[in-house]
C-alpha cells in the first residue's frame, strides 16, 4: 500500500502496547509542559492584573483580567489594518519563496547545467555573509527602484527564492528516488510536467514545512520591516507590539495580550496544516 | 575490449543522443533556476558584491562618499585584539547552542512522528516558543534567569547547587543565552526532520524488518542515511546561523535597549556580528564605519565558508544522496 | 564559454557596483535661499520615535499647526533616527532622512558633528524668537562651542525622587522636603527603615532577616546598570563618569565618582534596602514602586503615567533629588527638534520646527517644556493629576549649577559608556562582585584615556 514511511495501524493492541501507550503520553505530557511553561507564563502574563505581573504563583492568574486586551485595542487602534499588513507580505513572501526556490532547488539536485556547483556556491554564501554587512548597499538599490517607504523591498526579492529556502530544496529533492522522474521520462513527460505532476506533490511534507517556518519568519520579523515602513498606515504587527515598550518602561500586559493575539493565528493555522500533512503524505503515497 | 564494431557505433550514436538530451536538459534547468538567479544578482548579488567593495572603503555613512583606502581595514584585522575574544564567545555559543538544538529537535520529531492520538498537539506545543514572538521571549526569560523566584535558579537549587547568576554573570550568560535559543528553535528542527522522516519509504523499512533488523538498526542504517540530507542542511544552516548570533545578545544583554550596550556583562556575550554592528554603527573610532564592518563580514564569511567546505567534503562520508551524479563521484572518490 | 559567462556576470556585477558607490556620494544639499518661501505649498516628512502615547501626543500638539499653515503638509513617519543614531546613520547613508526628526540629548552632538541635522541659529535669529525664551540651562548646553544651534528643545525630563505617602506615614518617618533639601544621608536612613522583612522588622532593627523581605526602601535604575539612575547620584557627591567643559576628561575614578556608587553598592547590598540587579531583573524596580511593593525611587516624570495606568490610587507624591556632599543635583534629558541638512523644504521644515518648540509647546512625549513658562501652565505644572510636589522636584532643579545634561559635545559617550568602556565595572559595582574603589580605581588611565584617544 502506502510507500511512504508511517508505522502500520495497530492491528489488536495489546496490553503491553497499552501500557506503551500510557507512559508515553504521561511522560511527553510532562516534558511538553515543562517546555512549554515559559510561553504560557507570557501568555498567562496577559491575563494578570499589573499588581501581580512578575508573581512567581500566577501561572494561572488570579485574579483574571481582560483589562491589557482592552488596553491593547485602546492604544493600537490601527490594529486591524497591521494585521492585514502582515498577512499581505507573510502570505506573498512565502508562496513566492515556496515556488521559485523549489523550482531553483530541484534543478539544483537533479540537473547538469554548467554554473551549477557556482550557483549553489553563491546561494550559500549570501548566507555566511551576515545581514547588516549588506543592508545599506541592498537600501540604496531600493531607493533607486523607488521603492522605499513600500512594502515592495521586503515582498518582491522573496517572489524570486530565497537562497536558504532553494538550498533547503535541494537537499530534499536528493533524498526522493529518481525511479519515479526516470519513469515519466519513458512516458513521454517532459522536464516540467515532471515536476509538477510528481515531484512537487511527493515533495509535500517539504512544502508544507518550509512554508510553514518561512511563514512564521516573517509574520515575526521586526528588522527590516522597521527600516522600509516608516509610515504607521503601512505597519506591521511586530512593529505595533514595539511602540508600546518606552525608552525605560514598558506596559507588560499590554505587550503580552498583543504576542498572544499575534501567535494564535500561526498556531491554529499549524493544528490545521497538521492534518494536511499526514494526508498529503498518505495522498502521494504512489499506490503501487 | 571484447566489443564488436556495432556495439561501439551503437554506443557512440546513443551518447550522441544523450548529449543532445542533456544540452536540452541544462537549458531546462536554466529556466528552473532563472527566477533565484535573478533575484540573487538583483537583490542579494549587488549589495553583497558592494559590501566587499566597501570593506576596501572607509565610510562612516554620514560622510557624502566613502574613501577607498586599500587594504587599510583588512589590515587592521589582523592588529584588533577584540577579534579573538568575540571568537571566541562565538566558539562558546555553538558548542552549547548548535549541538543541543541539533540533538533535541531530532529526539523531538522523533517523539512526535508516529501518527498516534494527541500527536498533533504535542508537535504544537513544541512549535510554539519558535512562533512567540522575540519581545515576549526577552522579557519572559530574563524572569526566568532571575535568582530570586525564577525557575531555573529554582531547579538548581533544588539540586543542591548554589545558583550562578545566569545571564548576569559572565561565566553563565552565554550558555544562558544559548539555552533560550535551543529552546526557540526546536520546533523548527522538529519541523524540518519531521518533513524528512516522512520522505523514508515504508517499504525499505519493512524490509528491513523482515531481515531480521531491530528497532535500532533500522534507525541507523535505514532512517538516518535516508534523512542525512536534511541533517546535513540543518546542521550547515544552524552553523551559519550560530556564527551570525545577534538578536538575542540584544535582547537578554542589553543595559538599555539596542545593541549599543549589549554584549555584557563583562564583554562575554559580545558575539563577532554584535562587533560588527557595533563597528558599523555605535562606534567612532579611526577605523569605524560601513568599511571596517564589511572587512570584519568577510572575514566572518570565510571563516563560515571554510568550514562549510570542510562539512561538504566531510558529508561524502554520512550523507546518502539518491542523486547518480553524486553517486558517481562518491564512486570516483573511493577508487 | 563557461569561463566567459562567468567573467561576464562579474563584470555586471561590478557595474552595478560603480552606480552603487556614485549614487552613494548623493546630489549637493539644496541651501534654503533658492527654495520655495513658507507659504507655498510643501511636504514635509517628519519622524517620531516613542511608545503609542508619544507619538499621539506629538500629533495632537501639531493639530494647531496644519490650521495655521494649511499650505505645509506634515507626512509623519514613525523610526529610530533621534533615540538610536544608528537608524539615522542608515537613512542617510540610503538618502532617505525626513526633514524634521527628534533628536535626543545623548546623540544631538554626533549628528551636528556629522552635518546631519541643520544649523538654526540664523533662522532662529530671523524669526524673532530670542533664545532667551527657551529654559537657560537647556539651550545654553544645546550651543555648541562655536555658538551654534541644531535643533530646538521640544522638552526635557527631570529626574526626582518618588516616594509613597502611606509608607512614610506607617514607619513614622515625615516626607521628603520637594525642594531637595535633604540629604543622601537621609535617603539611606529612610531607606534602611523602609526596608521590612516578613515579621515586619525593619533594616535597621536586630534580628532583621535580609532573605524574607517583603518591602524595600529605594531603587534606582543605577541596577538597570543605567546612566539616569547612576549619573544625578555621582553629580551631588561631586564626581561622574566624564567631566570638564567638553565632556571629555575621564573623571570616573575622582573619589566623588567612586563615593557616589560606593552609596549605591551600599544600599544595595550592604544595608539590604534597595533593589540589586537580580531583583530588577525579576521585576523591573519602577514596577515594583508602583505597585507599592517599595517606598521610594528616583525616576523620571514619565512615573506618573505609569500609575495612572497601573495603580491610580496609590497616595504618592515627589520631591526634587536630595543633596550630596557636593549640593543638590540632577540629570536632564532633553529631546530636539531638528531637521536634515539635506531637506529640499526648509523653509516648510523650520516653520513647522519652530511652531512645535514655540506655540506648539507644551505637552509632547511627556516632557517639561522647555519653552517660556509654557512648563507653569496648564501643559505641565497645573496638569491634571499632577502630584504636589511637581513644580519644585522636577522645574527648579533644572536650574541648579550641579545639574548635569547628557548632551555629549565630545561625541565620545557612547564609547565610554559601552562594555569597551565602563560598563564592565559598573556591573562589578551593582552586583557587588568589587567595591567601588576597587572596580575605578586606575580604570581612567588603563581603560578609559586610551578608548577616548581613539576615537576621531
Amino acid at each position: 500500500m502506502s510507500a511512504i514511511a508511517g508505522p502500520r495501524p495497530w492491528s489488536r493492541a495489546s496490553g503491553r502496547e497499552r501500557l506503551g501507550t500510557v507512559s508515553y503520553h504521561g511522560l511527553m505530557t510532562a516534558m511538553v509542559l515543562a517546555y512549554i511553561f515559559p510561553a504560557l507564563w507570557a501568555v498567562s502574563m496577559s491575563f494578570r492584573t499589573d499588581e501581580n505581573m512578575f508573581a512567581a504563583d500566577q501561572l494561572i492568574p488570579h485574579p483574571v483580567t481582560l483589562q491589557h486586551y482592552a488596553r491593547l485595542f485602546e492604544a493600537l487602534p490601527g490594529l486591524g489594518q497591521y494585521f492585514l499588513n502582515t498577512v499581505v507580505i507573510a502570505v506573498l513572501g512565502t508562496a513566492g519563496t515556496l515556488l521559485s526556490s523549489s523550482l531553483a532547488g530541484y534543478a539544483l539536485a537533479r540537473f547538469q547545467f554548467p554554473g551549477r556547483g557556482v550557483l549553489l556556491a553563491t546561494l550559500l554564501l549570501t548566507l555566511m555573509v551576515p545581514v547588516h554587512a549588506t543592508l545599506i548597499p541592498q537600501y540604496v538599490v531600493f531607493r533607486e527602484l523607488g521603492w522605499l517607504n513600500s512594502a515592495l523591498p521586503i515582498i518582491v526579492p522573496l517572489l524570486f527564492g530565497t537562497p536558504f529556502a532553494s538550498f533547503f530544496f535541494r537537499q530534499y529533492f536528493l533524498t526522493l528516488p529518481r525511479e519515479l522522474e526516470d519513469a515519466a521520462a519513458i512516458d513521454g513527460a517532459g522536464p516540467w510536467r515532471a515536476f509538477f505532476r510528481i515531484m512537487a506533490p511527493l515533495a509535500g511534507p517539504a512544502y508544507l514545512a518550509l512554508g510553514l517556518l518561512t511563514f512564521v519568519s516573517l509574520w515575526n520579523s521586526f528588522f527590516i520591516n522597521s527600516i522600509y515602513l516608516a509610515k504607521q498606515s503601512s505597519w506591521v504587527l511586530t512593529q505595533a507590539l514595539q511602540s508600546l515598550i518606552g525608552r525605560y518602561t514598558a506596559q507588560y500586559g499590554a505587550i503580552m495580550a498583543g504576542v498572544t493575539l499575534v501567535s494564535l493565528p500561526i498556531l491554529i493555522g499549524y493544528l490545521v496544516f497538521q492534518r494536511w500533512i499526514v494526508r498529503g503524505v498518505s495522498m502521494t503515497g504512489l499506490a503501487n | 575490449m571484447s566489443s564488436t564494431p556495432g556495439r561501439t557505433h551503437s554506443g557512440r550514436a546513443a551518447s550522441r543522443r544523450s548529449a543532445s538530451l542533456s544540452t536540452r536538459r541544462s537549458r531546462t534547468a536554466l529556466l528552473f533556476v532563472l527566477p533565484q538567479v535573478v533575484g540573487l544578482i538583483a537583490f542579494t548579488g549587488v549589495p553583497l558584491v558592494a559590501s566587499l567593495g566597501y570593506s576596501f572603503t572607509h565610510w562612516d555613512l554620514v560622510a557624502p562618499a566613502p574613501t577607498f583606502v586599500g587594504l587599510d581595514n583588512w589590515a587592521h584585522l589582523l592588529s584588533d585584539d577584540r577579534i579573538p575574544a568575540v571568537l571566541w564567545n562565538t566558539v562558546r555559543f555553538i558548542l552549547v547552542g548548535t549541538t543541543s538544538l541539533l540533538v533535541f529537535s531530532l529526539i523531538a520529531a522523533l517523539l512526535t512522528f508516529t501518527p498516534r492520538r494527541g500527536v498533533a498537539l504535542y508537535r504544537a506545543a513544541l512549535f510554539l516558543p519558535y512562533v512567540l514572538s522575540q519581545i515576549a521571549v526577552g522579557v519572559v526569560w530574563r524572569w526566568m534567569f532571575n535568582t530570586n523566584s525564577g525557575p531555573i535558579a529554582g531547579i538548581w537549587e533544588f539540586f543542591g547547587g548554589d545558583s550562578p547568576d545566569w545571564l548576569l554573570d559572565p561565566a553563565t550568560a552565554m550558555p544562558s543565552i544559548a539555552l533560550v535559543t535551543t529552546w526557540q528553535t526546536i520546533g523548527y528542527g522538529m519541523t524540518l526532520y519531521v518533513s524528512a522522516l516522512q520522505g523514508v519509504p515504508a517499504s525499505l523499512l519493512e524490509a528491513a524488518t523482515i531481515d531480521g533488523a531491530n528497532r535500532w538498526q533500522r534507525f541507523r542504517h535505514v532512517t538516518v542515511p535516508m534523512i542525512s540530507p536534511t541533517v546535513f542542511f540543518l546542521t550547515v544552516t544552524s552553523l551559519i546561523g550560530a556564527f551570525q548570533l545577534f538578536d538575542p545578545v540584544v535582547a537578554m544583554t542589553s543595559a538599555s535597549a539596542g545593541p549599543a550596550t549589549a554584549g555584557g556583562p563583562s564583554n562575554s556575550t559580545r558575539t563577532i556580528v554584535l562587533y560588527m554592528y557595533n563597528q558599523m554603527f555605535n562606534y567612532s573610532e579611526r577605523i569605524s564605519g560601513l568599511g571596517y564592518a564589511a572587512a570584519l563580514a568577510w572575514m566572518l564569511a570565510l571563516i563560515i565558508f571554510l568550514i562549510t567546505a570542510a562539512q561538504f567534503a566531510l558529508s561524502r562520508r554520512w550523507v546518502h544522496y539518491d542523486d547518480p551524479v553524486v553517486r558517481a563521484s562518491r564512486k570516483r572518490a573511493r577508487a | 564559454m563557461g569561463l566567459r559567462r562567468k567573467s561576464l556576470r562579474i563584470a555586471g556585477l561590478l557595474g552595478g557596483l560603480s552606480l552603487l558607490v556614485s549614487a552613494c556620494t548623493g546630489a549637493p544639499a539644496p541651501s534654503v535661499s533658492g527654495g520655495p518661501s513658507a507659504a507655498q505649498p510643501a511636504t514635509v516628512r517628519v519622524m517620531l520615535w516613542g511608545n503609542d502615547a508619544d507619538v499621539t501626543s506629538i500629533k495632537d500638539a501639531a493639530a494647531g499647526f496644519t490650521t495655521a499653515h494649511p499650505e505645509i503638509t506634515i507626512e509623519w513617519e514613525t523610526g529610530d533616527c533621534g533615540v538610536d543614531y544608528a537608524a539615522c546613520k542608515t537613512l542617510v547613508a540610503g538618502g532617505n532622512l525626513p526633514d524634521v526628526f527628534v533628536m535626543g540629548s545623548w546623540n544631538y552632538f554626533e549628528a551636528a558633528r556629522d552635518g546631519v541635522t541643520a544649523d538654526i541659529t540664523d533662522l532662529l535669529a530671523r524669526s524673532g524668537t530670542p533664545t532667551s525664551d527657551f529654559t537657560s540651562t537647556i539651550i545654553k548646553g544645546m550651543t555648541s562651542a562655536d555658538g551654534k544651534l541644531y535643533g530646538l528643545p521640544m522638552g526635557y525630563n527631570i529626574q526626582s525622587l518618588f516616594y509613597n505617602k502611606a509608607m512614610f506615614d506607617k514607619a513614622g518617618l515625615s516626607y521628603p522636603a520637594a525642594d531637595g533639601s535633604y540629604t543622601y544621608d537621609d535617603l539611606r536612613q529612610w531607606s534602611a527603615k523602609l526596608t521590612l522583612d516578613k515579621a515586619g522588622r525593619n533594616a535597621t532593627e536586630p534580628g532583621f532577616d535580609a532573605k524574607s523581605i517583603k518591602q524595600y526602601g529605594y531603587f534606582n535604575f543605577a541596577a538597570g546598570p543605567i546612566e539616569p539612575g547612576y549619573a544625578p547620584v555621582l553629580a551631588a557627591f561631586g564626581g561622574g563618569i566624564l567631566g570638564g567643559e567638553a565632556r571629555n576628561q575621564c573623571t570616573a575614578d575622582a573619589s566623588g565618582t567612586i563615593d557616589g556608587f560606593q552609596w549605591l553598592q551600599d544600599l544595595m547590598w550592604k544595608d539590604h534596602s534597595a533593589i540589586t540587579p537580580q531583583l530588577h531583573q525579576e521585576e523591573p524596580g519602577y514596577a515594583r514602586w508602583v505597585r507599592g511593593q517599595v517606598a521610594m525611587q528616583q525616576g523620571s516624570h514619565e512615573q506618573v503615567l505609569n500609575v495612572q495606568q497601573q495603580n491610580p490610587t496609590l497616595a504618592y507624591d515627589m520631591a526634587a533629588l536630595p543633596k550630596g556632599p557636593a549640593g543638590n543635583a540632577t540629570l536632564a534629558q532633553i529631546h530636539i527638534w531638528a531637521m536634515a541638512q539635506k531637506s529640499e523644504v526648509k523653509d516648510a521644515a523650520w516653520t513647522f520646527l519652530h511652531y512645535m518648540a514655540t506655540d506648539g509647546a507644551g505637552k509632547q512625549m511627556g516632557l517639561i517644556p522647555a519653552y517660556k513658562d509654557v512648563a507653569s501652565g496648564p501643559a505641565f505644572a497645573q496638569g491634571k493629576g499632577e502630584p504636589a510636589g511637581l513644580v519644585e522636584a522636577q522645574l527648579t532643579p533644572a536650574t541648579w549649577p550641579l545639574t548635569v545634561t547628557n548632551l555629549d559635545p565630545s561625541v565620545v559617550w557612547s564609547a565610554v559608556s559601552s562594555q569597551d568602556g565602563v560598563l564592565p565595572a559598573i556591573e562589578d559595582i551593582v552586583m557587588n562582585r568589587k567595591t567601588a574603589s576597587e572596580a575605578l580605581s586606575g580604570i581612567c588611565a588603563q581603560r578609559i584615556d586610551p578608548l577616548l584617544k581613539s576615537v576621531k
